[in-house]
């Protein structure tokens, strides 16, 4: 290393008999910037010590010594041996060592101290004269754009002609048809386009377009949400946060951005980046989540909505909390936890499964995410929306997704219903088509998971590497295209017992690492099995434990068996047959109907949310 | 009249400073004296950094100066207004004069050189100061040497061993009282610009050694191999340890009888020893009639003694609170020691201040 202050020379003296790692790491660092050090050995008399500092001459002396009984008086002691001796004057003296603090080195009469929890980099700087940047304060983080870098060329031309195809079919088929659904999407897009019209537009005619507007809305909602904007009535397990609540999160949201210090999780990797995904019902709860998860270096979180949000026609509005899973969708909700964001932490609203899909997006588009979630194929098969609707939806989506710039991934969570995984990559390659193909980008999720298809065909009797790592080099094969494993990593390997469950993610995440993928999201030690809230602590566990796997990895790889291979060629022509058979069907809409993507024997079951919901123009 | 300045030295950690200097702040505020308080540590902290027990608080009046480091300001209670800022470094940040605007704790942690202690002192001087109190730290005592006159403090956790306790401070006492060499031979020493060991001949002439300080055999035989019977005196300027002094004397064979050795100060003969072996190397030296002199000396006011100790508990590594016999220990170290004694915590600061007002020849503002 360059030496860029003036070479020092530093005796380094352990007056411990032990406990002189520190200080040799020092010694080490300092040699290798170039200055002249001179280690003593350990356990020498402090009148030595002064002795040899004499002969020496050093510019800096650094000692350590674990605090005991005595031990001040000994320090102090030197410290005066130093100042008589002439020593003192010309050489700083640096204490470090358990339980020393600035108040103790002040104390003890030393120029600086450096105990438990000190960074090596300030004690060299003390020792260069510079100022010291503590680490943290080093971590300047950035959002990051998790498509940056891949150009989406699909290197497999028969696929690629056969996506061509599929998606050619897609969007004709959507070229005359609508549905509430986009109706509202619109409809929700003038709302916001109206209010931020303000200083043209007068008081009276805003009002009276939203209400307008927002009748017109009404007209393609549900029952559910009907009721609550006409009579006040809220679904069941539903309330509106008080005003002292809103209030106290408002402290909470400011206070925590005071105290908000970064921390980043990787080790020397810039990738994957981690997510988790939160929606504990209270908006207030998952702030504190979000907040928590930040201080513990996540990169990014996803917003996930109640499930009876993706089967009911419309939004409901104001602060809401749920008292069950899932955070409930409004403008309220949704600015809240923007608010509350770190300028750096990736922000996912989902949107993929529901008959609010395209309405999510103008959402997510418009309150500031920077990601989207969009799968026709996984809301139609495993997630109970009519599969013709979220086709028609998705695709819309798709294009609002593209005209806010909002990468979308695709998460393939049908294989956990019994999909085997190539029918699920085909399905998710369609979609990542149809992406392409409106100008939005997408991003590829397969599942890092022991899955019911992975245990029925031992595809991981001897290990979980192989296959997930065949999924990528599989799908690398196809196109290249940002990939994102999910949701959660190691699904189905965790159990209730965090230790084994922030264990099974943390090897997942060293997986990922070692396969080079751009993100993973990771549940938290208590997910899997919680059937009820997630404890933040629980959420600790996994982010401390990927963090130290991280550290453990490094930038070294994890070696897949011959299998890996040989099973990513079967995925590819696995895939192949599946996209010839949604061709042969000669209707993606139909193929979904008749389970060519996913069937009721492999444990998908075409949606019935939104049948017979579409119109024509 | 230039003010005066008095250090507070302990022979360890807990044994009265903190008291000490607070009686004598109390005093000095009730009098309305313009006193300035710094320390050589960190004072006024409400726990001990080390034992975790409990310590006593430094309270600061209206008026009061102090010098105390940057970061300290925001930890006490009083509001400290900066009248000046130096450039001496701590790591508690830069050192600043200050002065109390409003009674409150205050924590002190000052310069904790005695070429810095001297900047400051010359600092509050010109800001009118009558009386400044430098408060010592565990048991250092070389930034103490640039003050006018010392408090020793000592006690129970120091070493519950009471004959122990008056042992050291009979040998403290015994140093602090070695006669400083005529102002003949100081003038003789000061023309000397190496801070060396140097050895004066009779015929005046000078012999330098390379080191200044001596601590080990090696050292002592440097010393020995250039001494013969025409040298008069040997002047080490930095230290000299306990067992480089009997070194020297059994090297000597008889040849330092009726010379003399002269050391810059008390301290820097204390700081190198243990002080009962060194008190029996004193005694044999004035049995072997070899004059042992220093350059510079401060008077012990009084000595001020506390039977508090932290008692370390094994089983819970942990400190409690323990005491000696109070009674014992004042009695004990009153009958032997002719420099008044005074259990602080029992009597106050009234005597005390008394003893100072007359050294120092204090009046009121």
């Amino acid at each position: 290393m360059q030496l860029t202050k003036e070479k020092k020379k530093i005796l380094l003296v352990p007056l411990d008999p032990v406990h002189d790692v520190a200080l040799k790491i020092i010694n080490r660092r300092l040699k290798d910037r170039g200055h002249e050090t001179i280690l003593m050995p350990p356990d020498i008399p402090i009148e030595e010590v002064i002795s040899q500092a004499l002969k020496v001459k050093p510019d800096i002396i650094l000692i350590s010594r674990t605090l005991g009984y005595g031990v001040a008086e000994l320090l102090g002691r030197f410290i005066d041996l130093a100042e008589a001796s002439g020593i003192r004057s010309k050489a700083k003296i640096v204490i470090g060592g358990k339980a020393i603090k600035p108040e103790l080195a002040a104390e003890l009469g030393f120029d600086a101290g450096y105990g438990e929890g000190a960074d090596f980099g300030e004690a060299i700087a003390f020792v260069e004269g510079i100022k010291y940047i503590p680490e943290e304060e080093k971590i300047i983080k950035k959002k990051k754009d998790i498509t940056a870098g891949y150009n989406y060329r699909l290197h497999h031309q028969k696929i690629e002609n056969m996506l061509n195809e599929i998606t050619e079919e897609i969007l004709d088929w959507c070229k005359d048809k609508t549905s509430s659904g986009i109706k509202r999407a619109h409809l929700r897009e003038k709302m916001i386009s109206l209010k931020a019209e303000k200083s043209k537009i007068s008081h009276y005619d805003i009002d009276k377009k939203i209400t307008e507007y927002k009748n017109k809305y009404l007209e393609n909602c549900d029952e559910l949400i009907i009721k609550y904007y006409k009579e006040g009535i809220l679904p069941k397990k539903v309330r509106v946060l008080g005003k002292k609540e809103q209030k106290s999160l408002e402290n909470y949201i400011k206070k925590s951005k005071e105290v908000a210090k970064y921390k980043k999780i990787q080790h020397t990797t810039d990738k994957p980046l981690v997510f988790f995904q939160y929606g504990t019902g209270c908006p207030i709860m998952d702030i504190v989540h979000i907040k928590t998860g930040e201080s513990w270096g996540v990169d990014g979180v996803l917003h996930f909505d109640p499930s009876w949000g993706a089967r009911t026609e419309g939004f409901l509005e104001g602060y809401l909390s749920h008292e069950e899973d899932g955070s409930i969708i409004t403008v309220q909700n949704l600015e809240k936890i923007k608010e509350s964001l770190n300028s750096s932490t990736l922000w996912t609203v989902r949107a993929h499964r529901g008959l609010n899909t395209p309405e999510t997006v103008v959402l997510a588009g418009r309150l500031g995410a920077d990601l989207t979630k969009i799968n026709i194929v996984y809301g139609s098969l495993n997630a109970g929306t009519d599969p013709g609707r979220l086709t028609l939806d998705g695709v819309e989506a798709i294009k609002l997704a593209a005209k806010y710039n909002l990468p979308f991934d695709e998460p393939t969570n049908e294989e956990l219903g019994g999909v085997p995984a190539y029918k699920a990559f085909a399905g998710m390659l369609i979609v990542a088509k149809l992406g392409l193909e409106l100008g939005a980008k997408p991003i590829l999720k397969p599942l890092f998971c022991y899955s019911p298809d992975v245990m029925i065909m031992g595809r991981m009797d001897d290990n979980y590497i192989d296959y997930n790592a065949a999924k990528i080099y599989a799908l690398r094969s196809i196109i290249d295209a940002p990939i994102w494993p999910g949701e959660p990593i190691g699904f189905m390997t965790h159990t209730e017992d965090r230790i084994q469950s922030s264990m099974t993610t943390a090897l997942h995440a060293a997986l990922a690492t070692s396969l080079g993928v751009d993100a993973i999201t990771i549940a938290s030690s208590d997910e899997a099995y919680s059937r009820g809230s997630i404890s933040v602590t629980s959420r600790i566990d996994t982010l401390r434990a990927v963090q130290e796997t991280f550290r453990f990895l490094g930038k070294a790889e994890i070696k897949p068996t011959h299998k890996a291979r040989e099973w990513s060629n079967e995925l590819v022509s696995q895939i192949e047959k599946v996209l010839e058979n949604v061709l042969r069907k000669g209707s993606f809409v139909a193929a979904l109907y008749d389970g060519i993507l996913g069937s009721k024997e492999d444990g998908a079951y075409p949606g019935r949310a939104g049948k017979n919901t579409i119109f024509s123009k | 009249m230039p003010s005066k300045v008095l250090g507070i030295l302990g022979t360890s950690k807990n044994t009265g400073k903190t008291t000490t200097i607070s009686a004598l702040l109390e005093k000095a505020n009730n009098k309305n004296l313009s006193v300035g308080i710094t320390s050589i540590g960190y004072d006024g902290e409400d726990i001990d950094n080390i034992t975790g027990l409990p310590k006593p608080r430094i309270f600061a009046k209206k008026g009061t100066l102090v010098v105390t480091a940057k970061n300290c300001l925001k930890s006490g209670v009083s509001q400290i207004k900066t009248l000046k800022e130096t450039e001496i470094s701590t790591p508690l940040g830069k050192i600043i004069i200050g002065e109390v605007m409003e009674d409150g704790l205050v924590i002190i942690a000052g310069p904790n050189k005695g070429e810095e202690i001297s900047i400051v002192i010359d600092k509050l001087e010109k800001l009118g100061n009558k009386l400044i109190l430098v408060d010592g730290a565990i048991n250092r005592i070389v930034p103490l040497m640039n003050t006018d006159a010392l408090i020793l403090t000592t006690g129970a956790a120091r070493n519950i061993n009471i004959d122990f306790l008056v042992k050291e401070i009979q040998c403290i006492c015994n140093l602090f009282g070695l006669p400083e060499i005529d102002k003949k031979d100081l003038m003789n020493l000061k023309s000397i610009y190496q801070k060396v060991v140097t050895l004066i001949q009779e015929d005046n002439s000078k012999r330098f050694l390379t080191i200044n300080s001596l601590i080990n055999l090696p050292d002592v035989l440097k010393l020995t191999s250039n001494f013969d019977d025409k040298t008069n005196s040997i002047f080490i300027p930095g230290i000299l340890t306990e067992f480089a002094l009997k070194e020297l004397i059994k090297k000597s064979k008889g040849l330092l009888k009726s010379k003399s050795i002269i050391v810059s100060n008390p301290a820097n003969l204390l700081i190198g020893s243990n002080p009962i072996p060194l008190f029996d190397i004193l005694f044999e030296m004035k049995k072997l009639e070899i004059k042992l002199k220093v350059i510079k000396t401060l008077p012990i006011l009084a000595i001020t003694i506390n039977p508090f100790y932290p008692l370390y508990r094994y089983g819970n590594n942990k400190y409690e609170s323990a005491w000696v016999d109070r009674d014992k220990l004042y009695n004990k170290i009153r009958s032997i020691i002719s420099i008044p004694v005074i259990d602080i915590v029992r009597e106050g600061g009234n005597n005390l201040f008394d003893i100072i007002k007359k050294e120092f020849n204090l009046s009121q503002k």
